[in-house]
């Protein structure tokens, strides 16, 4: 399937000489989400989180990567979506994507591939609450292999004052 | 008969002796006269006269003697006489004695005499009249006798077919005394054997319980060899997710790197793919692995089940070993019995025939003494007839 599928795409791109996105799938739930491949720095696994005492609430606590000292957010947690049945706490990753200039890790529940989707492929949010997040994190929808893909922004995913607190956060950790 | 008696009667003999001798001379006196009167006719009167006075005191004299001898003796001789001729009628009769001399004397002795006479046969009839009843009472007893003889003789005979009935059953009961015998011999060989085999069944059942433990020991063995290929498993699996993750970094740095990236790119994601498939394989490991140990645990959870099984079976068989080596010694206890049960009834057999022989010579004694009895009655009715004829006697002798 994965074969035929990106042969179906690069048969595309050929043809149409259509831009080529290249998404990292990656799942909360069952939940399938993508993010541009391009935002992401790094993925690793799960390494044990430093609470940090007085952190803003959205802050998990942070990680040490190789001698930098990284923030963690929760991605669940931000994206009010609920713990179900199953869920195993160890096996999670860490995505460490840049987040207007500054290094965030974000934990997901499992990463899936890197997804090559067509960029007219890509739909524009509808405007409806999609999988209980408010669409202005949504960068847009699209369907790859039957399932339904959530392309995240995620420089609109966290609030300006959030991001203020996040510099200030790191800045202390720095400093 | 004493002195005095004898004296008195030779005396007398003496006188009457004398009288006797007194008399023919009278008459030849008278004789001589009258001769002397018929040839003298002429002779003197006195002589004459003489000789008639003389003649007539010796008339008066003979007859005087002639009163006189039956006045004392005649008279009473023939008183006697008839009085011993009425004796023999009347034995109550006696003679009056109305002389004293002998005669006189001799009727008192035997007065004296026939008294003692009817003194003794009064005795007499009275013995005989005792034997008589004697007799009687003696023939009835013996008649009684030969009566309960009789009826002895037959319950013998009862008791003799009884006891032969008797001797014939025991031979039976021996005979059967015998088939138990054999029977209990058999039944003790039977438990014999069987308590053998129970014994071999107890010791395959211990092999095959050793056997199942070493069978329990080589399947829990091969579950800990599975779990540590489940632990092989999950380390290759983890390796995989490293290599994935690797690979996917990978792709992030093709991707980054842009157009000059693309090919390795394509790399990563072949890399990502083998990682793939590998995680698939390992999966489809573990499901085999873990139902491999799901099935290794219901094997245990079996072969544990079994393994209480034959544990139970082998105390049920030592149970039976038990009861079987029970059943042993009881069936050897009865055939010691019946042994002994076969060997009474034999003596008991023997002892009742004994006692049938026993009681055969039993009954021909009774037969003996029956005829014994039989004679003796005939011997005692004829006493009885002899005491009868006795006392007949006795009677006629009384009157």
């Amino acid at each position: 399937m994965d074969r035929s599928y990106n042969d179906d795409v690069m048969e595309a791109v050929e043809k149409e000489k259509d831009q080529l996105l290249q998404l990292v799938g990656f799942m909360i739930g069952k939940e399938h989400f993508g993010v541009n491949i391009l935002m992401v720095q790094e993925i690793i696994r799960s390494a044990p989180i430093t609470k940090v005492p007085n952190a803003p609430d959205f802050i998990e606590g942070v990680i040490n990567l190789r001698g930098n000292i990284i923030p963690v957010i929760d991605l669940r947690q931000r994206l009010n979506l609920k713990k179900e049945a199953g869920f195993q706490e160890g096996n999670t990753r860490i995505l460490i994507i840049n987040v207007s200039g500054r290094v965030t890790g974000f934990v997901v529940d499992a990463v899936s591939k890197v997804l090559k989707v067509l960029a007219s492929a890509i739909e524009p949010p509808p405007d409806i609450v999609v999988a209980g997040l408010k669409s202005k994190y949504i960068e847009g929808v699209c369907e790859i292999d039957g399932k339904l893909v959530i392309l995240l922004d995620f420089n609109k995913i966290l609030q300006i004052k959030e991001m203020a607190k996040l510099k200030t956060f790191s800045q202390e950790g720095e400093a | 008969m004493n002195d005095s008696t004898k004296n008195v009667l030779t005396g007398s003999i003496r006188n009457q002796a004398m009288f006797l001798v007194l008399i023919p001379m009278a008459f030849g006196f008278f004789a001589v006269t009258a001769f002397v009167l018929s040839n003298v006719d002429a002779a003197n009167d006195i002589v004459v006269k003489t000789l008639l006075f003389c003649a007539l005191v010796v008339v008066v004299l003979f007859f005087s003697a002639t009163y006189y001898l039956r006045k004392f003796i005649i008279r009473p001789m023939e008183e006697l006489t008839a009085s011993l001729k009425g004796f023999e009628s009347d034995r109550s009769r006696r003679i009056a004695v109305s002389v004293g001399n002998e005669i006189g004397e001799l009727a008192r002795l035997f007065n004296s005499y026939a008294d003692n006479l009817d003194g003794t046969l009064v005795r007499l009839s009275g013995a005989i009249t005792g034997i008589d009843s004697f007799a009687s009472s003696i023939s009835a007893s013996v008649a009684e006798h030969a009566t309960v003889a009789s009826e002895q003789s037959a319950s013998v005979a009862e008791i003799t077919a009884t006891t032969e009935e008797l001797s014939a059953s025991a031979s039976q009961i021996a005979e059967h005394a015998a088939s138990v015998v054999h029977i209990a011999d058999k039944t003790w060989e039977d438990t014999k054997n069987g308590a053998m085999s129970i014994e071999s069944v107890i010791m395959k059942m211990n092999e095959i319980y050793h056997d199942n433990k070493a069978n329990i020991e080589e399947i829990i063995e091969l579950g800990r060899k599975s779990k540590e290929i489940s632990k092989v498993m999950t380390l290759i699996n983890t390796i995989a997710d490293q290599t994935k993750l690797i690979a996917f970094n990978a792709a992030l740095e093709a991707a980054s790197a842009g157009e000059a990236g693309r090919r390795f790119g394509v790399v990563a994601s072949e890399i990502r793919r083998l990682a793939d498939s590998v995680m698939e394989s390992t999966g489809e490991i573990e499901g085999k692995v873990s139902e491999i140990q799901v099935a290794i645990n219901r094997l245990v959870v079996a072969s544990e089940k079994s393994s209480k099984g034959i544990m139970e079976g082998l105390e049920h068989s030592g149970n039976t070993a038990a009861l079987l080596s029970d059943m042993v010694e009881a069936a050897q206890t009865t055939t010691d019995a019946a042994k002994q049960i076969s060997l009474s009834t034999q003596q008991q057999k023997t002892a009742s025939s004994q006692v049938a022989t026993a009681l055969r010579e039993i009954v021909d004694g009774s037969c003996h003494i029956a005829a014994s009895i039989r004679q003796i009655s005939e011997a005692t009715s004829q006493f009885s007839a002899l005491s009868k004829n006795l006392k007949d006697l006795v009677g006629q002798a009384g009157h």
